[in-house]
């Protein structure tokens, strides 16, 4: 009877190679696996601990930030009932300041003027903890306008910045309202709530919401309204999302860590008429992003009297002059978008 | 010929070895981010101003009020304060605060129970980095907005000890300014004239007890044009002395007035050293006559004693000079203000 040594002993060259080689697959996947479970396990324990440890701060951050993705909604609801996330999202946000714009409080005092000193557009960089960003301001209001993707509906697409920004012939732009995004796979072409362009109403008329936009007067009106009750405010160009950060001067109340920690897009304006476009960097190794808490101070610091948020995470974009500016939390590139606010050249003349 | 040994791999054993001490590092690693997010936390604006609404919660308002560097309480009770908070503010369980603005470097929090603002509590870098690279705060908090309504003010005689609630007020507690009795400013001594103290303790939440001891003596408050003042109380001995002892100096100032005494004859009931004796010295005659004086029943009113050694009362009587052919008859009223000294009773000065 022969033996499994003699087995091997019989065993030709070729056959010897063949399972050598499929020893070494072999422990090349049993590595791969255990670095794979080290991975997931050593991960897994970070978010328990942040979870259940020592820091409700640092847990109710995770969770306001994880719950403001599309996608990872899912690791804080494997941990709190929905119950409890919705305990802790009320406790770690901005409430919103119960007022509409008054756009007596803003006087445009700055047009793009050829013999000022002032650039007609300013980009800055935005530093902090957690957080890098760049702020455009941009003097002249009336440039600032709603490019829109068009045809909405539930098969429609949007469109990128870089496009919504080309369809109007514009220098720069952010994104601006958000859209239907079941599970981070939106496809930009269902706007949520509002959307006036031109001072028509493209979508949202009935829908009561947060409205981000700018009236005739070229002022930035914040506000809890209706489609309907912001064209008689004699809004041209609007958006909806939120939370409203500041309304004549009043800033929101941020309780706990106010939000969490992703990607923001916001917009402001001074009592000049100067729009501010902020965007924060986020998830990433650079720059995580920032609370609405963050957002606030940033727009109050350059003299924001009305701002608010605008669509954040990987829809977060700023365009200029034919490039992105940003560094975007899309993987995959930049979203399409149903709507943006973009800026207008100069008149009479190129950027 | 001797079987060749098969070699024996190596990787199982090395991969133990390897992977237990990755899982020792993960080990390791979570221990330091279980302490490094404590030291967050510590860290956290946010988490500093909940300790501070957890006062609030927990009404540990002994602590607040320590924090806020408060003192207006100090007589009242923390158990009368703690009352008059949950009057003033409901339930504070429910306290919260939120981030209510930035100014420079520092974080602004404010306190709210529902909708009615507590406080407003300034959070500031300490600058003291912990070994986790995280800094602490200074927390002030801005003082309590309640309404405070009473005030405790009493005029008492120098040396009297004023308690309020029951405990006794301090030297801090005095105020400048006391009540004066003009009258004896007509003494060149001007120690000789009766002393006053005033204490005064503002922000009390209630109407206070105040009760004044003097001599180991209670005394008795009076309100006068709304200020309390502390009297001695007077004793029937102390109303007897009173009531002699002015209505005989009244008398004999009236007789001097008839011109039947000399100056001489009254100064052994007056201070000499005052500017009262010396206006009475333009009335000095050397000579007086006897006209039949008499007076009437003496009454006695408005006895006040300001402290051991000043007493005033007024004195009031008819009395009647016989002329010869007729009897005059005069109604007087005299305002007199006594002292004592060298334990012997004296006229200061008098008031018509």
């Amino acid at each position: 009877m022969a033996t499994r040594i003699d087995y091997d002993m019989v065993m030709t060259g070729k056959q010897s190679v063949r399972r050598r080689a499929g020893v070494i697959v072999g422990r090349f996947f049993a590595i791969f696996g255990l670095t794979l479970l080290f991975i997931i396990i050593f991960l897994f324990g970070l978010i328990t601990i942040t979870f259940n440890g020592p820091s409700v701060s640092a847990r109710n951050l995770l969770v306001s930030t994880l719950m403001e993705t599309s996608a990872a909604k899912f690791i804080p609801r494997m941990y709190f009932s929905e119950e409890e996330i919705q305990t802790i999202m009320a406790g770690n946000t901005a409430v919103a300041v119960n007022e509409i714009s008054d756009s007596s409080m803003v006087s445009v005092a700055v047009k793009d003027n050829p013999d000022s000193n002032i650039e007609p557009i300013e980009i800055i960089e935005i530093k902090g903890s957690t957080y890098n960003g760049k702020l455009m301001i941009v003097h002249d209001p009336s440039r600032v306008v709603v490019s829109t993707s068009g045809g909405y509906g539930e098969n429609a697409k949007g469109q990128t910045l870089a496009n919504l920004v080309a369809k109007e012939n514009a220098v720069a732009g952010v994104n601006a309202g958000g859209f239907a995004d079941e599970n981070g796979m939106g496809s930009g072409g269902q706007p949520l709530g509002l959307v006036i362009k031109d001072g028509v109403i493209l979508a949202g008329a009935e829908v009561r919401s947060c409205v981000i936009g700018f009236d005739r007067n070229d002022t930035l009106i914040v506000g809890t309204m209706t489609g309907y009750e912001a064209l008689e405010r004699g809004m041209r160009d609007a958006v909806s999302f939120g939370p409203v950060f500041i309304v004549n001067g009043k800033r929101s109340d941020i309780y706990g860590t106010g939000g969490g920690l992703n990607p923001r897009t916001c917009i402001g304006q001074t009592a000049d008429g100067s729009v501010l476009l902020l965007t924060i960097d986020g998830r990433q190794a650079t720059s995580l992003g920032a609370t609405y808490g963050d957002c606030i101070d940033i727009l109050q610091s350059y003299g924001a009297i009305n701002a608010a948020n605008l669509d954040g995470g990987s829809s977060t974009s700023l365009y200029y002059n034919g490039e992105y500016i940003n560094v975007s939390a899309s993987v995959y590139g930049p979203r399409d978008l149903p709507t943006a606010f973009v800026v207008l050249p100069e008149e009479g003349g190129a950027e | 010929m001797a079987r060749p040994m098969k070699k024996r791999s190596i990787f199982v054993p090395v991969t133990i070895i390897i992977f237990t001490l990755i899982f020792i590092a993960i080990l390791l690693v979570w221990e330091y981010f279980y302490r490094w997010l404590a030291a967050y936390e510590d860290s956290q604006p946010s988490y500093y101003a909940e300790q501070v609404v957890q006062l609030y919660r927990d009404g540990k308002f002994e602590e607040i009020l320590a924090m806020q560097g408060e003192t207006v309480n100090r007589y009242n009770t923390i158990d009368e304060f703690s009352e008059y908070i949950e009057r003033v503010y409901g339930d504070l369980s429910q306290a919260s605060a939120y981030k209510s603005g930035v100014d420079g470097e520092n974080v602004i929090y404010t306190v709210y129970t529902g909708n009615t603002k507590l406080c407003d509590i300034t959070l500031s870098p300490d600058g003291n980095v912990n070994e986790y690279g995280f800094s602490g705060w200074n927390v002030t908090m801005e003082k309590f907005d309640f309404p405070k309504k009473y005030t405790a003010e009493v005029c008492v005689p120098k040396g009297a000890t004023v308690y309020l609630n029951g405990r006794a007020l301090e030297e801090w507690n005095r105020i400048d300014g006391g009540y004066a009795v003009t009258a004896y400013n007509d003494l060149d001594d001007k120690t000789l004239c009766p002393q006053f103290e005033t204490y005064r303790v503002a922000n009390l939440l209630n109407e206070p007890e105040i009760s004044v001891k003097y001599n180991d003596a209670d005394m008795t408050l009076t309100k006068e044009n709304g200020k309390l003042f502390a009297l001695p109380e007077i004793t029937e001995e102390m109303e007897k002395q009173a009531k002699d002892f002015s209505s005989e100096v009244a008398v004999e100032y009236a007789l001097y007035g008839i011109i039947e005494r000399s100056l001489k004859d009254i100064e052994p009931y007056l201070v000499v050293e005052s500017e009262y004796y010396r206006r009475l010295k333009y009335f000095q005659n050397d000579w007086y006559v006897n006209n039949g004086f008499s007076h009437s029943d003496i009454v006695h009113e408005n006895l006040r004693y300001y402290d051991d050694e000043h007493y005033s009362v007024r004195v009031s009587f008819t009395y009647y000079v016989n002329i010869g052919y007729r009897t005059n008859e005069y109604d007087v009223c005299y305002d007199m203000y006594f002292v004592k000294i060298n334990n012997e009773w004296k006229l200061a000065t008098m008031q018509l």
